[in-house]
C-alpha cells in the first residue's frame, strides 16, 4: 500500500470517526404524510393519469364573437376572459426558485387535486378594457365534477353602457328635433334612463360554458337569448396533436390547467416555483406558492395546510392582452346532480352547432385581406383584437336592423309615451330631464325586441365572425420562440414585394414571410434581418 | 377485489426479488434482473413497490438531505419531499442498466440540494433541469456535491451525508472499523461474511467515500473524474 493510500484510509478514518453514526430520522408525521402522498400519487397516476389523461386534455377553445356595438364587444371580451383561460396551450416551464419552508409542498396540492371528485367555487374575471377604459369584470360561479366536466356560470359586468346606448337610442326618439342640442339632451337623458334601468335583470348578460373534456365538447348557454351553441373540439383536438406548433394539448378546463401547472411545477418538470410561506387567505391560515410560465402565465396558489386544498387560486395570462382569473370560496367534494354538466341544449333553448379548427397561416391571409379591404385597402398598424381590427371584421357581419323589427320597437316605444300623453306633452313638461322611471319602463319595453335582435346577430354573425377572427386566433397563438414579427401598417393591400409579416414556424430552419400583396415565401434568417425594423410579436 | 399487495409481493417473489442488493449499484452497465424488476414495477406505479421503496430508502435520503443543509430539518423535509416526487415524475429516466433505483433517487437528492444552494445564490448559476437525469442515475462516480456547493458545507456533514449514500452494508463496515474499532475478522464474524469479502467491501466503501468526498480527501482517484462530471460541474 503507498504511502498516498495510507494517507487516505487515515484521514478518511478520521472523518468518519469525526462523524460517526449518520443516520438521522424524519419527523414521523411527516414521513407518513410523505409517504401517503406517494402512495396516493401511485394509485392516482395508475388509475387517473395513465387512463384518463390522453382524453382529459381536450381542448376547449369556445368562439370568440365579438360584435361592433359595446355591448357585444364586451361580451367578446368576456368571452375571452372566460375561455383563453382554458384556450391556449402553455409550455409551463419552471424553477424552483427555493425559499421559505412550509408545511406542505405544491407536490401535495397537486395530490389533492388529481383525487377531487367535485368542487364549486367563486370565479372572478377580469380582462382589460379597450384603451381607456375600464377593465371588463366577470363574476360567477364554477362547478366541476370528476373526471373532466366543467360548468361556469357568469354574469357581465357591462357597466351599464349598453343601457346608455340603447336609451340615448330611445331618447333620440322621443327628442324628435334633430338639433346637436336636442341631441344632447337625448344622451343627458338617456344617462338618467341608464341610472334607473342599471338594476334590471334584463341588463345582466349571463352565460354558461359546459365543457366535457373527455369527450372534447362544450356547449354555450345564453339564457337571456334562449340560444345554445355547442362546440365539438375534437377535430381541433386531433388536429393539434399532429401538429408541431404546440408541444401539449390545451388543459380542458380550469382545474386541469391549475392541476397541469401545480402538477408539473411540484415535479420540477417546469421551471419556476417561489414559495410564500404562510398568510391569513380569506380567514384561514394557508400556505402560498407562485408559478410563473414563459411569458403566458403566472398563478398564485393558497391551499390550506392541512388537507392541501387550495383556497384561492389567481391567474394572470398575458395572452389577448392580459386578464386575470380569481377562483376562491371553494368547497370540495359536494354532491353536484351530473344533469348540471348535460350537454344537451336546456327545453326551449335554440341551438346552432360550431366546429372549431385549428388556426392555420391561410385563416391569417385571409383575415389580413378581410381587415384591409374594408379598411379603405390599408393594412391596420397592430395586429391583434384591437379596436382597429375588430371593427372592420364586425363591420361586414352585422346585419343592419330590419324595417319589421324598427316598426316593432317604434310601436312599443309608441305604447308607453302614449300612457302620458305622448311626445310633445313629455317634452313640453320635462324637457330634458325625463323621469327615470318613465325611462324604464320605455326600456322594459323594447328590451324584448333587443333581445330578439341581439339573437338575430349572434345567430348571423358567429359564423362569420369566428371565420374572419381564425387568423387573429393563428396569430395570438404563435410563441416567442416563432420570432413573429408584424409591419403592415398603413402598407396598402396588393402592394408588391412589401413584407409585412414573418415568423419561423416551430422546427423550422426558414422563415415564412407574408407580403403585402398577400404571397408567402419562404426565406433564411440572414435575408429577414434586412426587413424592416420591427419589434417581436 | 384482489389485495394489490399480495399481489405485489407475489411479484417480487416470482422474480426471486430481494432488496437487500437493491442499495447495491453491482451491475452498472449491465441491467440487473432484481433492478429491472423493481424499476419496471415502480415504472408502472405498482403501489406495492412504491410502498416498499418508501420504508427502504426514506430515511436514508432524508439523513442525506438532512446533513447537506446543515441540520434544518423544514428545508430538508422539503429537499426530501421534492426529491421523492421528482422520482415519481421521472422514474421513466431510470434505468437499470445504468445503475440501481436508490442510487438514481440518491442522484436526484444531490441535484436537489445542489440547487437548493445555487437558489440561494452562493454559488453560481443553476444548474439546467435537464441534466438532473442524466447525473442522477450515476451517484457512485461522482462527488457527493459539485465541488463548487461542496465547500459550502461543514466538512462533517458532508461525510455523514455520504455515508448515507454508501449502501448499508459498507456504511456499517466503515463505522465499525473506524468508528468502533473493530478488526476486519470481528466486523466478519458480526457479518456472517469472509475476511476477504468485508475487506473487499471495505475496499469499495473506502473508494466510494473518496470519490464522494472529493474535495475533502486528497484527490489521488481524480484521474478517474468522470467526463461527464467534468462538463457538467
Amino acid at each position: 500500500m503507498s504511502n498516498q493510500s495510507n494517507n487516505d484510509e487515515e484521514l478518511l478514518a478520521r472523518l468518519v470517526r469525526e462523524a460517526g453514526e449518520p443516520s438521522v430520522s424524519p419527523d414521523p408525521q411527516y414521513a407518513e404524510s410523505l409517504r401517503a402522498t406517494i402512495l396516493a400519487r401511485a394509485a392516482a397516476a395508475k388509475t387517473v393519469g395513465d387512463t384518463a389523461e390522453p382524453t382529459r386534455q381536450a381542448s376547449a377553445i369556445s368562439p370568440i364573437t365579438p360584435e361592433r356595438n359595446r355591448k357585444m364587444k364586451r361580451i367578446a371580451k368576456f368571452a375571452v376572459a372566460a375561455t383563453a383561460l382554458v384556450a391556449i396551450g402553455v409550455f409551463v416551464s419552471w424553477l424552483a426558485i427555493g425559499g421559505g419552508t412550509t408545511s406542505i409542498a405544491l407536490a401535495q396540492v397537486a395530490v389533492a387535486l388529481d383525487h377531487l371528485r367535485s368542487a364549486t367555487f367563486d370565479i372572478t374575471s377580469e380582462a382589460q378594457g379597450e384603451k381607456g377604459q375600464p377593465p371588463v369584470t366577470l363574476t360567477g360561479k364554477g362547478l366541476f365534477l370528476a373526471p373532466s366536466h366543467q360548468r361556469i356560470e357568469v354574469s357581465v359586468d357591462i357597466d351599464h353602457n349598453p343601457a346608455v346606448k340603447a336609451a340615448a337610442h330611445a331618447a333620440e326618439r322621443i327628442q324628435v328635433a334633430d338639433s346637436s342640442a336636442a341631441k344632447a339632451d337625448g344622451h343627458a337623458a338617456a344617462e338618467a334612463m341608464a341610472k334607473a334601468v342599471g338594476s334590471m335583470p334584463e341588463m345582466k348578460m349571463n352565460q354558461v360554458s359546459i365543457v366535457d373534456g373527455q369527450t372534447a365538447k362544450s356547449i354555450m348557454l345564453m339564457p337571456g337569448m334562449k340560444l345554445a351553441i355547442a362546440m365539438d373540439m375534437k377535430k381541433m383536438r386531433e388536429a393539434m396533436k399532429k401538429s408541431a406548433k404546440l408541444a401539449k394539448d390545451p388543459p380542458a378546463d380550469v382545474f386541469e390547467m391549475v392541476r397541469r401547472l401545480v402538477r408539473e411545477g411540484s415535479s420540477g418538470a417546469g421551471e419556476k416555483v417561489e414559495r410564500l410561506g404562510m398568510k391569513k387567505i380569506e380567514g384561514r391560515e394557508a400556505v402560498g406558492f407562485r408559478t410563473r410560465c414563459d411569458n403566458l402565465q403566472e398563478m398564485t396558489l393558497w391551499a390550506d395546510p392541512q388537507t392541501a386544498w387550495p383556497i384561492r387560486i389567481e391567474i394572470i395570462v398575458e395572452t389577448f392582452g392580459g386578464s386575470r382569473l380569481v377562483m376562491n370560496n371553494f368547497r370540495y367534494d359536494v354532491d353536484l346532480d351530473p344533469s348540471l354538466f348535460s350537454l344537451e341544449p336546456p327545453a326551449g333553448y335554440s341551438s346552432q352547432a360550431m366546429n372549431i379548427t385549428v388556426p392555420v397561416e391561410e385563416d391569417l391571409l385571409s383575415t389580413l385581406r378581410t381587415i384591409a379591404e374594408l379598411s379603405k385597402g390599408l393594412f391596420p398598424a397592430k395586429l391583434g383584437m384591437n379596436k382597429e381590427v375588430m371593427e372592420p371584421l364586425m363591420a361586414g357581419a352585422r346585419p343592419e336592423m330590419d324595417r319589421l323589427t324598427q316598426d316593432k320597437l317604434d310601436a312599443e316605444m309608441n305604447k308607453v309615451v302614449a300612457k302620458y300623453g305622448g311626445r310633445d306633452k313629455l317634452r313640453a313638461k320635462y324637457g330634458k330631464d325625463m323621469p327615470p322611471a318613465i325611462m324604464a319602463e320605455i326600456m322594459k319595453a323594447t328590451m324584448p325586441i333587443m333581445h330578439e335582435q341581439t339573437e338575430k346577430r349572434m345567430r348571423e354573425q358567429m359564423p362569420l365572425v369566428q371565420k374572419r377572427i381564425q387568423g387573429l386566433q393563428f396569430y395570438v397563438m404563435l410563441k416567442p420562440e416563432n420570432d413573429a414579427h408584424y409591419v403592415g401598417g398603413g402598407v396598402k393591400l396588393g402592394t408588391l414585394n412589401r413584407p409585412i409579416f414573418w415568423y419561423k414556424p416551430t422546427g423550422a430552419e426558414k422563415y415564412r414571410v407574408i407580403y403585402a400583396d398577400l404571397s408567402v415565401k419562404e426565406l433564411a434568417p440572414e435575408e429577414v434581418k434586412k426587413f424592416p425594423v420591427a419589434k417581436p410579436k | 377485489m384482489p389485495d394489490i399487495r399480495f399481489a405485489a409481493n407475489d411479484f417480487f417473489r416470482s422474480r426471486k426479488y430481494t432488496y437487500a442488493d437493491a442499495g447495491t449499484n453491482k451491475g452498472a452497465g449491465v441491467a440487473d434482473d432484481d433492478q429491472s424488476s423493481l424499476i419496471t414495477a415502480l415504472k408502472q406505479r405498482d403501489r406495492s413497490a412504491w410502498s416498499d421503496a418508501v420504508d427502504r430508502h426514506l430515511h436514508e435520503v432524508y439523513g442525506f438531505v438532512f446533513h447537506l443543509v446543515g441540520g434544518d430539518r423544514a428545508v430538508a423535509e422539503d429537499l426530501n419531499q421534492e426529491t421523492w416526487l421528482e422520482a415519481m415524475a421521472g422514474i421513466e429516466q431510470c434505468d437499470a442498466v445504468r445503475g440501481s433505483f436508490r442510487h438514481w433517487l440518491f442522484g436526484i437528492a444531490r441535484r436537489r440540494v445542489a440547487l437548493y444552494y445555487r437558489r440561494h445564490a452562493l454559488v453560481g448559476n443553476p444548474t439546467p433541469f435537464c441534466d438532473q437525469f442524466e447525473d442522477a442515475a450515476d451517484l457512485e462516480g461522482i462527488s457527493i456535491l459539485p465541488h463548487d456547493v461542496l465547500e459550502q458545507m461543514e466538512r462533517q456533514a458532508a461525510v455523514r451525508a455520504a455515508m448515507l449514500v454508501l449502501p448499508d452494508d459498507r456504511r456499517k463496515a466503515l463505522l465499525w472499523k473506524y468508528a468502533e474499532g473493530l478488526s476486519v475478522d470481528a466486523i466478519a464474524a458480526r457479518m456472517g461474511r469472509t475476511v476477504k469479502a468485508v475487506e473487499s467491501l471495505l475496499s469499495r466503501a473506502r473508494e466510494q467515500m473518496r470519490n464522494l468526498l472529493r474535495g475533502y480527501m486528497t484527490p489521488c482517484d481524480s484521474g478517474r473524474r468522470t467526463s461527464k462530471e467534468s462538463s457538467h460541474e
